[in-house]
């Protein structure tokens, strides 16, 4: 029995009697992720007794009103303890002969136990014996633990009073004693600067950063390197990188097309609090409700985007209120999970079945987030937003718009000017437009006919391959078991685009065009598809014309010219469809896309008396503009203006951002959370369990902001700090960071989480100080080396015996190599708009909404940026990050995973910025290490890891250079293909074969463990 | 113990913890109390699911999702009455409050298929003149008539028939299946998705093969069509097989001397992805190259090796079975016929009709059909009422959630069943409905999962991929 003497009830959660036997070795440890272990005999009701009832009655016998079974309530003592219906009383403090709750849940009658069979639910003996105790012991009851204001307790008495550094240890070290576990030795500096160095600016040090604190011999060493760490500007970037899981920042959309938006005015923002050290409670009003302060800043506004961060759609046919709704219910659900540190979402359709959190107060928080005037379906920018140019982008603006206002006055008066000489030489060129008409006449152009869509299995075979019109033109056959036959097109108008049918199709157009005489004639045709299609044109059999244009690229109308003989000329048309619509256009006049030309040459086809005011000015213009060299020069310079001015415009950022509507909008309970479906009519507030709003102030989203920051409030302080606990040792002190309420996990050390609450929220919530007082610890500062003790008893670490050993974020194991290799600009300030890697091709257009995305990789230095500036898509995330378990930030992520997967191996070998990468730190080794290959080696290691190399890993590692050596040997080719590799040019001074072997060094060292890894 | 061993066994912990820290509970602790602790070492990895909750009768999954959703009405399910009442208006007492989706205000006139139904082999299963080679495996499908959904526009429906709820964050169906059951083999995933249809249509998001909540590890893995068949697959340029081997020699040595000194498990984890990676990269090119097939197998599906479509993925999926995937995921594009029904339908079905059906012979004739189930079917249906232009046997329709066609078959699907019905008009079931996560709990049934106990505990709530819905569709089932 002893050794089951820890297991949680939520461990057992619904697993027969385990005998004792079973419990070897092999997970007595398991329960040490949960409570502190129970005093012999004292039962503690939160640790002990409401997980049981959690766990197995709250379902029936819980908050949630409409599946209460019997009247019996057993979250709350007043009803526990209450007489029931048939007369019973569940629980008979100090009886658990008499207590209806022991007899039912030990009852033989299968159909008389609890909880019943079909719930899949089981007691086990333990349990009951608990229970049975605790009724004993008089029943004692208590709120839940997370519910209650934490005070701050004493420091806990520990043997070894040296060890403690501050008062974490304290909590720390007393637990250990009492497992009897000891302590592990302080980390070296190497390690310790670079575990960090890591942990608040996200990156590796600098080798004169390792030097410096080597040799710093004074007592404030360590401190002076926390103290630099926290004020360098990187701090606020690794703190955003974590913040932004939470905001579930993106830069696009996430539902269907998932277009593209401008958000990263937030990013910065977030990146500038940190670095500022904005307090933690006005770090959530900012972003809670900024907008509500009095006379608010543009920064406190631009902070609320953090309520804008939600997916949005755009879908055709979608029903807007059906999204605003789901857009309030990602408000509350992050607010509750980032703040309360608790899941609301589940009373979105019922009330809560295990904590006290009704549906009727989940529409209530609800209404605080409903009263934005949005609409549901706008594209980005959508309202509402701020625009927000720089100074720079806001004067550009302001002066091209008077200086195209100005050139167009002046086009326009030159335009309607006359002089001698225009007129006559306009009344000429309209004579030989009409000659050109006149010619016309000459031919007959016939009716078109088609056939098809011919169907094949891709685009490109559909272009290809040779369907039986291109071989026999005969108008009578049919093809296909006769589905396809040569159809007659009367209706079909020159200059008119018609639609056609298919994907990967292909169709047949015909005419016969009859010539007096041998000529040339000209015409335009197209497909008209917004994007990728294919035209082939012959004349007589002969092929004039094969254009195919593929991907996303757009296609445009082409101008044919060929040879007619005289008589009948056969003209056949080809039109494949690469995907989405397509047509057919031809037209003798004009190129689809060139309305005016269109415009100009119908009205000069006409008799002069017969054209309108509007085809005499299209006429007067278009000659004007073509034969006036002033005019084009104006012409060209306009649109060039105009260009700038529209590119400019794309390129201001906006936000999305918070605002209230002036009158309130009225919130109704969802009943099963349908939009449809409206109950009663609720008004904004907070939960019942928790405090209370102050009263006699508005009930506003400013009210929730100022209520959650509170100091007394239960929750916040403490869900703040566990996170923060959870950025250095990957585990919160609640493991289960995003749940604190019943069904959450309860806290390893809970003096030590109330601890760190109290001094969080009495110091003025200050993160940097919290932050520094964890790096002093010596329960952070020690070695992260496992120990043989611990591996069975302890391998999660849960008890903090040794130091956080952990693979790096997603962001940090990029940026770790290209701060590496020197790629990265260390000293290039935060903040800035998102940027776009190298990816490989057709990631983003192979799914795409018909192609309405596409990437356009970054040049230069864009492209060895921080990689919490990279554009986060949500439907098509950044492979290099999603891989290492980067969220693809569709909802709000409170811990990530770290997983190991092969897909993780094939980046960091074989992705380019990791190839290059290892290029270029291979250049650094050959040009600033010394010449020998052990000094070389030592350099790369000292570089990548703070440390030189073990003799034993300076052997391999010289082996295997000698080994990659060889195989480049007479293999320059080779060599020079991998120093290709990247934007970066491969420094030309160096030999091509040295720098292959040493790329495979470089890469060696980039790939191990150890490198991926904060120790 | 040697090292290998003792690597295994601290890595079967270590994966014990990563889960059963989750709450997993019991599942884990099964996996814990196992005899072989050495799973690993056989070339399996066994998921948080080690023992199944009875005798599956499916050991792997080829689920072809027709991304826009078919018009059930021109495929699978003849309304005559509907073809009478063409161009008649839709009778008020049917649609009045009913979700309407790019309809919504407009007149809603009755339009019936143009395609000829007939009844095919002996079940007499009911099929459309577009289906001419699904109609001779009729006797081998379950064809579900009575589908019905709860979302009316794509994005959220795919999401529900993938992950089991419209709002984003759950895992999808194969991500599920990685996560209980494991991988079969070393050098490839357990879930692949494979994408045609081309650059055009509805979008695909990741979140359709998401993990969700689920470890990561657990996503689906895109198989492409185009350029690397997995994303950096490939050696960079320059480097040679020889090259790359020394350099994995080199960090194998170099992170077991690391192993050693610091003893953390996940070092061996990292030594393995990195054998493992090796491997897909030798085993990937492979699989990929359906030239090896037979010429007649290809003319089967009609596949052309190295052109990308719906047949070449079929095949890909059979030789992905072989090759031990417990779940392959394609996704084919351009269902979404709003405009120009009947011409557009009959092209998308040129382009999987026979491809699915060569799918099916092969499975069978490879006795591989028994324990492959094999899903066919869209995020919902089409409307008995027409959109856009109707002319000379025109017409189009829009999205409709109340009754659509899927079909099941092989591994535990009793064959040659037609189940449910629709009203005349085909707007609503009236015989056994089958909610979405009916569908869903029928598929793990047959994966031997019980959709009730197989939980993943994520802040504070047992996650289940049926949501709190789901009842097997006894008469889809052999095992009922």
């Amino acid at each position: 029995m002893s050794c089951l003497r820890h297991v949680t009830p939520l461990f057992l959660k619904g697993t027969a009697w385990i005998p004792a036997c079973l419990a070897t070795a092999a997970f007595v440890f398991h329960p040490l992720q949960a409570a502190e272990p129970e005093n012999s005999s004292l039962i503690d009701f939160n640790r002990d007794i409401r997980p049981i009832l959690a766990d197995n009655c709250y379902a029936c016998h819980g908050p949630d009103q409409n599946q209460r079974m019997a009247g019996l309530r057993l979250d709350s003592r007043d009803s526990a303890l209450g007489r029931l219906g048939s007369g019973n009383l569940a629980i008979v403090p100090g009886n658990p002969e008499e207590s209806e709750l022991i007899r039912r849940v030990t009852a033989e009658d299968e159909a008389l136990r609890m909880p019943p069979a079909w719930s899949g639910k089981e007691l086990t003996r333990r349990q009951i014996d608990l229970l049975t105790r605790w009724i004993r012991q008089g029943a004692p009851w208590s709120r839940h633990w997370a519910y209650i204001r934490p005070e701050r307790p004493a420091l806990p008495k520990v043997a070894d009073k040296s060890w403690p550094a501050n008062a974490i240890d304290y909590f720390v070290l007393s637990r250990l004693e009492r497992e009897g576990i000891g302590p592990s030795p302080e980390a070296d500096r190497r390690t310790l600067i670079r575990r960090l160095t890591f942990d608040l600016t996200g990156l590796p040090p600098t080798v004169r950063e390792v030097e410096n604190f080597l040799s710093d011999g004074s007592p404030q060493a360590y401190e002076k390197v926390v103290d630099r760490l926290l004020t360098s500007p990187h701090f606020g970037e690794r703190m955003a990188m974590h913040w932004l899981d939470l905001a579930r920042y993106a830069d696009s959309d996430g539902y269907h097309v998932d277009f593209p938006r401008s958000m990263w005015k937030y990013r910065d923002w977030v990146i500038a609090a940190f670095n500022a050290n904005k307090p933690f409670d006005r770090f959530t009003i900012e972003q809670l409700a900024g907008d509500l302060l009095p006379d608010p800043t543009l920064d406190q506004k631009i902070a609320t985007a953090f309520n804008r961060n939600g997916m949005t759609s755009t879908e055709g046919g979608a029903d807007a209120k059906e999204y605003l709704s789901k857009y309030v219910i990602d408000r509350v659900n992050t607010t509750t999970t980032v703040w309360l540190g608790s899941t609301v979402a589940c009373a979105e359709c019922h009330d809560h079945k295990f904590d006290p959190f009704t549906q009727q107060e989940y529409y209530r928080l609800y209404d605080f987030f409903h009263q934005i005037p949005e609409k549901g379906l706008d594209r980005d920018p959508a309202p509402p937003y701020l625009w927000l140019p720089s100074e720079e982008q806001r004067s550009r603006l302001g002066q091209l718009e008077r200086t195209i206002r100005t050139l167009e006055a002046n086009r326009q008066a030159r335009l309607d000017m006359t002089h001698d000489g225009l007129d006559e030489a306009q009344a000429e060129w309209e004579g030989e437009l009409a000659r050109i008409h006149r010619t016309r006449q000459e031919l007959e152009l016939k009716e078109w006919s088609m056939i098809g869509p011919f169907i094949a299995q891709s685009a490109e075979e559909a272009f290809s391959r040779s369907f039986p019109p291109e071989s026999e033109l005969d108008f009578s056959k049919s093809y296909q078991e006769g589905k396809l036959s040569w159809n007659a097109r009367p209706e079909w108008k020159d200059g008119k685009a018609q639609p056609l049918l298919g994907t990967k199709a292909a169709t047949y157009l015909h005419r016969r065009i009859l010539a007096e005489s041998a000529r040339k004639l000209k015409f335009f045709v197209a497909t008209n598809a917004p994007y990728a299609d294919g035209l082939k044109v012959w004349l007589n059999g002969q092929l004039v014309l094969a254009k195919a244009v593929e991907g996303c690229e757009p296609a445009k109308s082409i101008e044919v010219e060929v040879d007619l003989r005289s008589g009948a000329n056969d003209l056949l048309l080809k039109a494949v469809n690469y995907g989405g619509g397509y047509g057919f256009y031809f037209s003798l006049d004009a190129p689809l896309e060139d309305k005016t030309l269109m415009q100009v040459m119908s009205a000069a086809a006409k008799p002069v008396v017969e054209r309108d005011g509007a085809e005499k000015t299209a006429l007067r213009h278009y000659f004007r503009e073509k034969n006036s060299p002033r005019l084009q020069a104006l012409g060209e310079q306009l649109s060039r203006l105009r260009k700038e001015k529209e590119e400019l415009e794309q390129d201001i950022p906006t936000v999305r951002v918070m605002e209230d509507m002036e009158h309130r909008r009225p919130t109704h309970v969802l009943i099963r959370g349908d939009y449809r479906s409206k109950g009663e009519r609720v008004s904004a507030g907070v939960p019942e369990f928790l405090p209370s709003l102050p009263l006699g102030e508005t009930v506003d989203r400013l009210a929730l902001a100022r209520w959650l920051v509170d100091p007394d409030h239960p929750l916040v302080g403490r869900v703040a700090v566990n996170r923060f606990w959870q950025l250095f040792f990957g585990t919160g002190i609640v493991r289960t960071a995003n749940e604190f309420g019943t069904q959450g996990e309860p806290p390893t050390h809970p003096g030590l989480l109330d601890w760190l609450a109290r001094e969080f929220v009495d110091g003025g919530w200050d993160i940097q100080s919290m932050l520094k007082t964890m790096a002093m610890s010596a329960t952070y500062r020690q070695s992260s080396r496992f120990r043989p003790d611990l591996l069975s008893r302890d391998p999660a670490n849960r008890l903090l015996a040794k130091g956080p050993r952990l693979r790096l974020p997603a962001e940090a194991i990029r940026d770790n190599v290209l701060a590496i290799s020197g790629l990265l600009d260390r000293d290039r300030p935060p903040g800035g708009p998102s940027v776009y890697p190298y990816q490989p091709a057709g990631l983003w257009e192979n799914k795409a909404f018909y192609c309405r995305t596409k990437y356009e990789q970054s040049r230069g230095e864009d492209l060895y940026r921080r990689s919490l500036y990279t554009f986060w898509k949500r439907s098509v995330p950044n492979p290099v990050l999603q891989t290492f378990d980067a969220p693809d930030r569709e909802v709000c992520v409170v811990s990530r995973e770290r997983t190991v997967t092969p897909l993780q191996a094939l980046i960091t070998l074989n992705e380019t910025t990791y190839v290059e990468a290892a290029r270029v730190f291979a250049q650094r080794i050959l040009k600033e290490a010394g010449p020998s290959v052990r000094e070389r080696i030592r350099f790369a290691y000292r570089t990548a890891l703070a440390r030189p190399p073990q003799p034993e890993e300076e052997k391999i590692t010289e082996r295997t250079f000698r080994r990659i050596l060889e195989t480049y040997q007479g293999e320059a080719a080779k060599a020079r293909q991998l120093a290709s590799i990247g934007e970066s040019p491969a420094d030309a001074d160096l030999e091509v074969t040295q720098l292959a072997a040493w790329t495979g060094v470089a890469k060696l060292i980039l790939n191990l463990d150890e490198t991926m890894t904060k120790e | 113990m040697s090292l290998e061993q003792e690597l295994a066994l601290q890595m079967t912990r270590r994966r014990f913890f990563g889960r059963g820290a989750k709450g997993i509970g019991s599942l884990a602790l099964a996996t814990l109390l196992r005899e072989d602790l050495y799973g690993d070492t056989n070339g399996k990895s066994f998921g948080a699911l080690n023992r199944l909750h009875f005798a599956p009768t499916a050991k792997r999954i080829i689920y072809l999702f027709m991304s826009g959703a078919p018009s059930q009405l021109d495929l699978f399910d003849p309304k005559p009455k509907l073809v009478e009442m063409t161009g008649q208006p839709m009778p008020e007492s049917i649609t009045r409050g009913q979700r309407i989706a790019q309809l919504a205000g407009r007149k809603l006139v009755c339009v019936g298929s143009k395609f000829q139904f007939g009844r095919h082999g002996r079940s007499g299963a009911q099929m459309s003149e577009l289906l001419p080679h699904m109609a001779g495996v009729a006797d081998d499908l379950a064809i579900i008539r009575s589908m019905h959904t709860d979302a009316i526009n794509h994005d959220p429906a795919v999401t529900l028939i993938q992950t089991g709820g419209q709002q984003p964050g759950r895992p999808t169906m194969g991500a599920w299946f990685s996560y209980g059951l494991g991988s079969e083999n070393r050098q490839l995933p357990s879930f692949v998705v494979l994408t045609s249809g081309g650059g055009q249509g509805q979008p695909l998001l990741s979140r359709y093969w998401g993990s969700g909540f689920l470890p990561s590890s657990h996503q689906g893995v895109e198989f492409r069509s185009q350029g690397e068949p997995i994303l950096f697959v490939s050696n960079p340029g320059g480097v040679t097989p020889t090259s790359r081997r020394h350099l994995l020699d080199g960090l194998r040595d170099l992170n077991r001397l690391k192993m050693d000194a610091v003893g953390d498990p996940d070092i061996a984890a990292r030594i393995k992805s990195f054998e493992m990676a090796y491997r897909m990269q030798t085993s990937v090119p492979d699989l990929m190259d359906t030239g090896q097939e037979p010429p007649k197998v290809l003319e089967q599906y009609g596949a052309q090796p190295g052109v990308p479509s719906f047949a070449n993925n079929c095949l890909l999926a059979r030789r992905l079975v072989e090759r031990g995937v417990r779940f392959i995921q394609l996704y084919h594009r351009g269902w979404d016929h709003h405009n120009s029904l009947p011409s557009n339908i009959a092209l998308q079905c040129r382009q999987t009709d026979r491809p699915a059906a060569a799918l099916i012979r092969d499975l069978k004739q490879r006795g591989l059909f028994e324990d492959t189930l094999v899903i066919w079917g869209g995020e919902f249906g089409r409307t008995p009422m027409n959109q856009g232009d109707m002319t000379r046997g025109n017409y189009g329709r829009d999205h409709h959630m109340k009754a659509y066609t899927i079909w099941m078959a092989g591994g535990g699907i009793k064959p040659g069943v037609t189940i449910g019905a629709t009203d005349d008009l085909g707007y609503n079931p009236v015989e056994e409905p089958v909610h979405i996560n009916d569908f869903q709990a029928t598929v793990l049934h047959c994966m031997g999962i019980d959709h009730e106990k197989f939980t993943y505990r994520f802040q504070g709530r047992d996650f289940r991929l049926t949501d709190v819905g789901g009842k097997v569709i006894g008469k889809a089932v052999v095992s009922g």
